[in-house]
């Protein structure tokens, strides 16, 4: 089934816009408080948003028009057939596993022995039948999360809501949900939020990036982490971005800090905007400037040295440089001083800056 | 308790010594009353025929009561705790008044909505229903005082629970009713259980609302404290060891109430 939603929430500022074709899964992320939340709540029909509209195959899910032009629909939740995962699995602890995923069918109608058929069939697709008998209070929390997910989908639901399903989960059980996942999302349509590159290349077919209550960026996984728009994007991908106009060979960075020498041929014309991601593992960092003329160079103030296991990043205020802690040694003294950043152009990914619609201040 | 459970404690010894008093305060008179009683007329003294009938309306009025008071009382508690509306505040205020009201001022109230010259009297008069004195009237002022017990624990309980098992519960497709029946409700039936025997607690205790609402006659709404009451004046043994009834029917209130509160507090941890 077909999705779409218009969303206007106007004391927080959310104005989003996003479809989810038939069978696919759209990943959403954003930072905190960008109104992934607000989105997701609006479709599930927990929370009214001012104005928007919102179909679900042929079904409107709410027609809110501005100021009140018009018939106001707001189909309730129970009555939507979208389903929410949420953070936390939420069973409900006065019922048996096998009750909890149960319930869905039960509500639409379905008779107790059918109802429990239905279950048994989802908590198979989960690899968690064993679980059935056991109490919610019972299970890990990577148990919980899988029979969270066969409850959902036993309500057969058109549009499955999933609210950062993974971020509870202890790191070691959170690959075996996500592969589960993977598993049961293909030919689903399904909406899913995330703070989780990861989840987003494995789980979604489409992204989309949330910022200040906008989209900012959208497109396949690889697009929008190998070519990021923004900050945001960059920072998910674990990308330096470097964003600014092109001259002849260098990069002017818009806030005017650093040029980049020694750009290779120019696949976009002189003057335009050019946008250069690169990862921080691949810049070397050094106090004299490099020696080879075909890396790409830019000087810049290193602002501190931060540990981060075995290896030690360095940062500037455009760049940073994972560099060895035998490195990182010999540029103590360098710190608050200028240094030369530099990078292969096999390293870099150079591409024409796109302006985003609503670009975040 | 094992010298490993011992931990700082923070009580003076001044604090623990007006603790002392506060404790021998409650538990006094209770030993004064229970050396008081004629034990060897006690059984006589509490089979009494007046005494019999006066022990039996009060729990058969009680119970009627309770069920009232769930009846009425978890919709108020859901409507408290799950809506926002214009008002709300004043109105929960004003539906828990009875808990500081003096009993006998809300048995005058009830007296002026129900009694025969009352708000509602005429109404019932010409249905040909007499409240004021009767039975029924014992109940309706029994409720009156006992039904903020039930509203109060019940709407403390829900809003500990909060709403998230609800939601969840409607997006799986459980209509409004659904969710009450198979979400909310189950989550907290310790804490209707508690209030209901609070509720019950308190209306066997009742006395100031129902003597001015139901008056005192024997066998229709003389309840047991109103008797105890009377019996003071003439036959003061026979008070006494009707009182010493209401404190052991009390005593298994409290503990019972008690045990069905723990496992609710217990869940709210769990679930918060």
């Amino acid at each position: 089934m077909t999705f779409s939603v218009d969303l206007h929430v106007t004391d927080r500022d959310v104005r989003l816009h996003l479809t989810v074709a038939a069978g696919e899964t759209v990943a959403v992320l954003g930072p905190n408080g960008a109104g992934k939340s607000t989105l997701l709540n609006s479709i599930a029909g927990l929370i009214r948003p001012d104005s928007g509209r919102s179909q679900l195959g042929g079904t409107v899910l709410f027609d809110l028009p501005a100021a009140g032009s018009g018939r106001r629909v707001w189909r309730p939740a129970h009555r939507r057939g979208v389903s929410l995962l949420a953070q936390e699995p939420l069973l409900f602890p006065h019922l048996s596993v096998l009750d909890n995923v149960a319930f869905a069918p039960r509500s639409a109608g379905a008779s107790a022995r059918h109802a429990r058929e239905t279950a048994m069939h989802w908590l198979r697709q989960v690899d968690a039948e064993p679980l059935a008998a056991r109490r919610p209070a019972e299970l890990s929390g990577g148990q919980a999360q899988r029979i969270a997910v066969a409850r959902a989908l036993a309500s057969d639901p058109g549009l499955l809501l999933l609210d950062e399903p993974l971020a509870a989960l202890d790191i070691s059980v959170a690959p075996a949900v996500r592969r589960m996942l993977r598993r049961v999302l293909v030919d689903r349509s399904a909406i899913i939020v995330t703070h989780d590159v990861l989840d987003a290349y494995t789980l979604a077919d489409r992204v989309i990036i949330v910022e200040n209550g906008r989209i900012s960026d959208e497109g396949t996984p690889a697009e929008v982490f190998d070519r990021p728009r923004g900050a945001f994007a960059a920072g998910l991908a674990g990308l330096n971005l470097l964003t600014g106009i092109r001259r002849g060979t260098t990069l002017i960075t818009a806030d005017a800090v650093a040029a980049v020498a020694n750009l290779p041929e120019p696949g976009v014309t002189e003057g335009s905007p050019l946008s250069l991601a690169v990862r921080p593992a691949a810049v070397a960092v050094s106090i004299a400037p490099p020696t080879d003329p075909r890396l790409i160079r830019l000087q810049a103030e290193l602002i501190d040295l931060e540990p981060r296991g075995d290896f030690v990043r360095a940062r500037s205020a455009v760049l940073a440089a994972d560099v060895s802690p035998k490195e990182a040694a010999q540029l103590d003294t360098a710190v608050g001083s200028p240094v030369w950043f530099s990078f292969p152009t096999s390293a870099a990914t150079l591409y024409p800056t796109v302006p985003s619609e609503n670009s975040a201040p | 308790m094992s010298p490993a459970a011992k931990q700082y404690s923070g009580v003076p010894a001044w604090v623990a010594a007006l603790a002392v008093v506060g404790a021998t305060f409650v538990l006094l008179p209770l030993a004064a009353m229970v050396l008081r009683v004629n034990w060897a007329e006690f059984i006589p003294l509490i089979s009494s025929e007046s005494s019999v009938a006066a022990l039996l309306l009060s729990l058969r009025t009680s119970l009627a009561a309770t069920v009232l008071c769930v009846i009425f009382g978890v919709p108020m508690a859901l409507v408290l705790a799950r809506t926002d509306f214009w008002g709300q505040k004043l109105l929960r205020s004003l539906v828990l008044l009875p808990l500081v009201l003096p009993p006998v001022v809300g048995g005058i109230a009830l007296l002026y909505t129900f009694g025969r010259r009352g708000l509602l009297g005429q109404t019932f008069e010409v249905l040909g229903i007499d409240i004021a004195f009767t039975t029924t009237a014992v109940v309706l002022a029994q409720t009156f005082v006992a039904l903020p017990f039930l509203v109060l624990s019940l709407e403390g309980a829900l809003r500990t629970v909060g709403t998230r098992y609800e939601a969840i519960g409607a997006t799986l497709g459980a209509g409004p009713s659904t969710v009450l029946r198979r979400i909310t409700l189950p989550l907290v039936v310790p804490a209707v259980v508690s209030g209901a025997v609070l509720s019950f607690a308190r209306a066997l205790g009742e006395f100031g609302a129902t003597l001015t609402f139901a008056g005192s006659l024997q066998g229709s709404t003389r309840t047991l404290p109103l008797e105890i009451y009377l019996q003071r004046e003439t036959d003061p043994d026979t008070a006494v060891a009707l009182s010493l009834v209401l404190v052991v029917v009390a005593i298994v209130i409290v503990s019972l109430a008690h045990r069905t509160g723990r496992p609710s507090l217990r869940r709210a941890r769990e679930l918060s």
